[in-house]
């Protein structure tokens, strides 16, 4: 089985983290599967999958209900790396889009209703929660989760990505209870981070009013920072540390005269600054989602790819190879899933513009092909392996004259291999032999 | 999607009105009854009372053009006093009124109508449109699209029209949105494109962003509601006008029905020359003078050259205002990817040449002009209920709102071109020493017209009395999603707070709208029964032609038998009633006769096959 876990907004670590869990919840991005986590780690995947359990309980992770297509060639490699015995847990398996995309739907949908007529899902609550809690402590960038010096492009692509998920429309004839105005402040706040920072005017005018910094100006100094994840179909920002938060009420939306909300800024940022090193989860760090890198020096702060690495613990060639590998693909990805797109692209954009010259790019791509090559590979023998399973499966239960089992076999099978006759065939057969009986 | 959650969009026009609907995904325009996509916004009233909508209205409008209404997409929404509706009772066939409230309403016969009774009737043709084209299935949802550049007012109006025609009206979209949604829905593009609509009445430039997954942002929008195809018709009659009255010391404008015809006459040659280089209009017999009722011919050929001076600077103006959104918006014009022509007029060569030349790009010739506004609106309409659905539409809000302060100012809260939902908060001071109530006077600015509009007012009352200018009190616009726009007004100092919801007034109260529903409900009734009506009518008059031909014949061949002549008493009988019931128009026992009628001619068909 193959769950696709993404990382909770999470402030500083309640827990210590072994290095082994430390090191596969840097990899957790929203998009790789427990497979390609396994592939991409090197971890026995009966590990990866207990592990993310700890991660779970521990309440920095959740399986996401990633509702987008994802490309062929990931979600056969997904279900073949694994080559799962286990023919019941078939559903997470994004053995094809269609079958993937439903699934999670309803995953998402069956989520439990508190009964008090608010169409949103629990996940959606929390997410609008955090947000709209968190919204008049967090400066334009973060809202938009892009860097200081992130370009209009940048800019451009966060909102267009966020901005849908957070407009009234997506919950049309909704009963949306409180949450309608919170989604609204949410999306004026975006709109408004997205109005300014796109003008150049008004960006210097409030870069000038909202200075970076001392700490961020440090991290800057560093090794490139690279995103830390946020939750797929909400992109939440990880709490900014409470203790620094005066407790003033929230003002209906962020978008006030910015004179109205000076005062109560300026002691933050000043807080902010006095605390350069702490553990505490620093602002500047909200993006959407991180590249594969595991964390070793702190929770969420991550270096960038192709970057200088920091002091790392021992990894193998291998696994630094693959993680590198699987990174690339998802650079060189074409659609890739909403959240981690928007990442993606503009890491690539960075990646080129900052890290990598055309070299490194052209090493990158033909690294690229050789991995998908070979996840395509494995793919199809995974899956012409559970395909002669499931056939096998089907036929004994017809045997023994199980035919709702075997009209079950035969379904999985035709989804592997849709466009098989003989397989529709034996599943009309079974689907008629299981209703005479 | 349920079948029930179906959702039409409509464009109400100022000329022509179109439907679609998406059908498993593929956006599509529903034909009427003719075959034709497009259906003139027109409604007449005939000498018998009956209503009349689209072609068969325009056919007649001629012979019957005081009771011929057309373009009332320009007065809906507008005030009596306006200027807008000073101009048209001068230059319109049909009579304009004041209505109750300060508004407009129209006299057809001897009934007067409000122009959202008008507007209902041809929305009321759209939904019958749809539903004809999908038996069985009743459809109550739609999107309908209004000018970008249309003040609340007017689309309150357009909404209540909707309301009288039975739809639930689940949003009201600007035409240039939805054209961009129609370009670009299903493409996955990332681009940034500028619509360019020029409709029968109205010009709208619309600048917007597509993003991947089906984002469409609205940048900026503007445009003239004054600016459109009946303006460039206009310059042409007056051009004949004028050159009939040089020759003829006649004034065409006198007589309604001439000039009727010239509208007609100059519309087309103005459709003409889109195609070729040189029109003519030929009028014969356009009026009678003098004491021996002379009849005067109009005869005149146009050329396009003519044609683009006498209308150069309504294309300019078009530019003009190009020019000015992209400059609000901060963008080249360089910047724009593609240039989307929306509307019947963008045809025109002169149109579409300064359109490259202004943007510097070849527009885009995919979209059908006539029908790529309806079809936005019935996408928007399905991404609104289907939840499957990505695409999301950004809006703006087209006008600058605020509050009227001290000294009759207008002070902005929210700036036009503002993506919505928004909202926006202001402090304010008293005006005046030991002032305890403060107006909230809500505006609404348009800029191209430099007017301002009153939504809405409220007082907020109990304040400390101090001097002026210390005490504060925090205004907040918010403006939903649905454009409804609500305004609170705070006491920083005691907390009070008092608030309103503006709801645009269209002119009409609830009253008025729930009768004027009423009497459309009616008319859905009647036309449905007289639909029937006319069905069985046809038949039976065919079965009594059929029954009456074979008369003869089957009289002679039958007649020497007693049985055959009793027969033929009985035939003879049936046809009379039918023929009575008729005249009487009696549905229920013409229903019944037409029963016996056809076993009779059934019998007549027997004998005279049989061989004698």
């Amino acid at each position: 089985m193959s769950r696709i876990p993404r990382r909770l907004p999470a402030g500083a670590p309640q827990v210590s983290l072994s290095p082994q869990e430390d090191h596969l919840l840097g990899v957790v991005d929203a998009t790789l599967s427990e497979d390609d986590l396994a592939f991409v780690t090197g971890m026995d995947p009966d590990e990866v999958s207990s592990t993310l359990d700890r991660l779970v309980d521990m309440g920095l992770v959740v399986f996401a209900s990633d509702d987008d297509e994802r490309e062929e060639d990931e979600g056969s490699a997904a279900g073949g790396t694994d080559d799962d015995a286990n023919g019941a847990d078939d559903e997470a398996s994004p053995d094809s889009d269609a079958t993937a995309a439903g699934d999670s739907e309803t995953a998402a949908s069956e989520e439990p209703d508190p009964g008090d007529g608010i169409d949103l899902s629990h996940t959606m609550r929390e997410g609008i929660d955090l947000l709209f809690e968190q919204l008049e402590f967090l400066n334009h960038y973060d809202v938009l989760s892009v860097e200081r010096d992130a370009g209009v492009a940048d800019i451009r692509g966060a909102y267009l990505k966020m901005a849908p998920k957070f407009h009234p429309d997506r919950y049309f004839r909704k009963s949306l209870g409180p949450f309608k105005q919170k989604i609204e402040a949410i999306f004026g706040a975006l709109t408004k981070a997205h109005d300014t920072l796109r003008n150049p005017a008004r960006r210097k005018a409030y870069d000038a009013k909202h200075p970076v910094g001392k700490a961020a100006q440090a991290r800057r100094n560093r090794p490139p920072v690279a995103p830390t994840p946020a939750p797929s179909p909400s992109i939440v920002p990880p709490p900014a540390p409470s203790v620094e938060c005066e407790p003033i009420e929230p003002p209906p939306t962020p978008a006030m005269p910015s004179e109205a909300l000076k005062p109560p800024r300026v002691p933050r940022v000043a807080a902010r600054q006095s605390r350069p090193g702490s553990g505490a989860q620093p602002r500047r760090d909200v993006e959407a989602s991180p590249p594969p890198r595991p964390v070793q020096r702190r929770r969420g702060a991550r270096s960038r790819p192709g970057g200088k690495r920091p002091s790392s613990p021992p990894q193998s060639d291998e696994q630094r190879q693959a993680q590198r590998d699987a990174l690339v693909r998802k650079l060189r990805r074409g659609s890739a899933p909403p959240p981690p797109t928007q990442t993606a692209t503009r890491l690539a954009q960075r990646t080129s513009r900052i890290d990598t010259g055309d070299a490194a790019q052209n090493v990158q791509q033909s690294a690229a092909e050789k991995l998908r090559g070979r996840f395509s590979k494995i793919g199809d023998e995974a899956r012409q392996r559970r395909l002669k399973r499931y056939l096998s499966h089907g036929e004994q239960a017809m045997h023994a004259a199980d035919y709702r089992v075997a009209v079950e076999a035969f379904r999985q099978a035709l989804r592997l291999s849709p466009r098989d006759t003989d397989i529709a065939d034996k599943l009309n057969e079974a689907e008629r032999q299981a209703s005479t009986e | 999607m349920e079948e029930l959650d179906r959702v039409i969009g409509i464009d109400l026009g100022t000329t022509n009105s179109c439907v679609a609907i998406v059908e498993e995904g593929v956006p599509q325009v529903i034909p009427n009854r003719g075959g034709y996509k497009t259906t003139p916004s027109m409604v007449a009233i005939t000498e018998a009372g009956k209503r009349l909508v689209g072609h068969i209205a325009k056919r007649q409008a001629i012979t019957n053009a005081e009771n011929t209404v057309y373009t009332a997409k320009r007065l809906i929404g507008r005030k009596w006093d306006s200027g807008p509706v000073k101009n048209a009772c001068q230059t319109v066939s049909y009579e304009i009124v004041e209505g109750p409230h300060g508004d407009v309403r129209i006299k057809l016969r001897d009934n007067l109508y409000s122009v959202q009774e008008i507007s209902a009737m041809i929305l009321q043709e759209m939904k019958i449109i749809a539903e004809e084209a999908r038996p069985g299935e009743e459809i109550s949802k739609a999107v309908i699209t209004v000018p970008a550049y249309f003040n609340d007012g007017q689309r309150q109006a357009t909404k209540d029209a909707g309301q009288i025609a039975g739809l639930d009206v689940i949003r009201i979209i600007n035409e240039p949105t939805a054209a961009a949604l129609a370009y670009g829905y299903g493409k996955d593009l990332d681009k940034l494109i500028a619509v360019f609509d020029l409709g029968g009445g109205t010009f709208d430039i619309s600048i917007l962003e597509i993003g991947e997954g089906g984002v469409f942002k609205v940048v900026a929008t503007a445009g003239d509601t004054f600016l459109g195809g009946e303006d460039f018709d206009g310059r042409v009659i007056d051009w004949l006008v004028d050159s009939f009255r040089e020759e003829n010391s006649v004034d065409l404008r006198e007589d309604r029905m001439a000039l009727q015809r010239l509208k007609d006459a100059a519309e087309k040659a103005k459709c003409e020359l889109s195609g070729v280089g040189e029109a003519d209009i030929n009028l014969p017999f356009i009026i009678s003078v003098g004491r021996s009722n002379e009849a005067l011919h109009l005869q005149r050929s146009i050329t396009r050259d003519q044609l683009e001076n006498l209308c150069k600077d309504l294309v300019d103006r078009c530019i003009e205002i190009c020019a000015g959104t992209l400059q609000d918006a901060q963008l080249e014009s360089s910047e724009v990817d593609e240039v989307v022509l929306v509307g019947g007029m963008t045809r025109m060569p002169l149109v579409q040449l300064s359109a490259a030349e202004f943007f510097g790009r070849e527009p885009c010739k995919g979209v059908h002009p006539d029908e790529v506004v309806a079809i936005g609106a019935a996408i928007q309409g399905m991404a609104l209920v289907d939840e499957t659905e990505e695409l999301i539409l950004l809006d703006v809000t087209p006008h600058a709102l605020g509050v009227m302060t001290y000294g009759k100012n207008f002070e902005e809260l929210i700036a036009q071109n503002t993506t919505v939902p928004t909202s926006q908060t202001k402090t304010f001071t008293t005006s005046r020493d030991n002032q305890t109530a403060v107006k909230i006077l809500v505006m609404q600015h348009e800029s191209i017209e430099a007017q301002d509009q009153l939504l809405g007012e409220f007082i907020l009352t109990g304040l400390r009395s101090a001097p002026k200018g210390q005490v504060e009190i925090e205004v907040t616009f918010a403006i939903d999603s649905d454009g409804i726009v609500s305004v609170s007004a705070k006491d920083l100092e005691t907390g009070q707070e008092q608030s309103i919801q503006v709801t645009a007034s269209s002119g009409l109260t609830p009253e008025e709208i729930e009768e004027m529903m009423e009497s459309a409900q009616e008319y859905m009734v009647d036309r449905k029964h007289s639909d029937e009506y006319e069905a069985i009518e046809q038949q039976a008059e065919k079965l009594i032609a059929d029954v009456e031909k074979l008369f003869p014949e089957v009289e002679k061949i039958v007649a020497s038998s007693d049985f055959g002549r009793e027969a033929i008493g009985k035939a003879r009988g049936v046809l009379t009633k039918t023929k009575q019931s008729l005249d009487d128009k009696e549905l229920s026992a013409l229903k019944e006769h037409i029963e016996a009628l056809s076993r009779t001619l059934r019998m007549f068909k027997g004998v005279v096959s049989r061989p004698h």
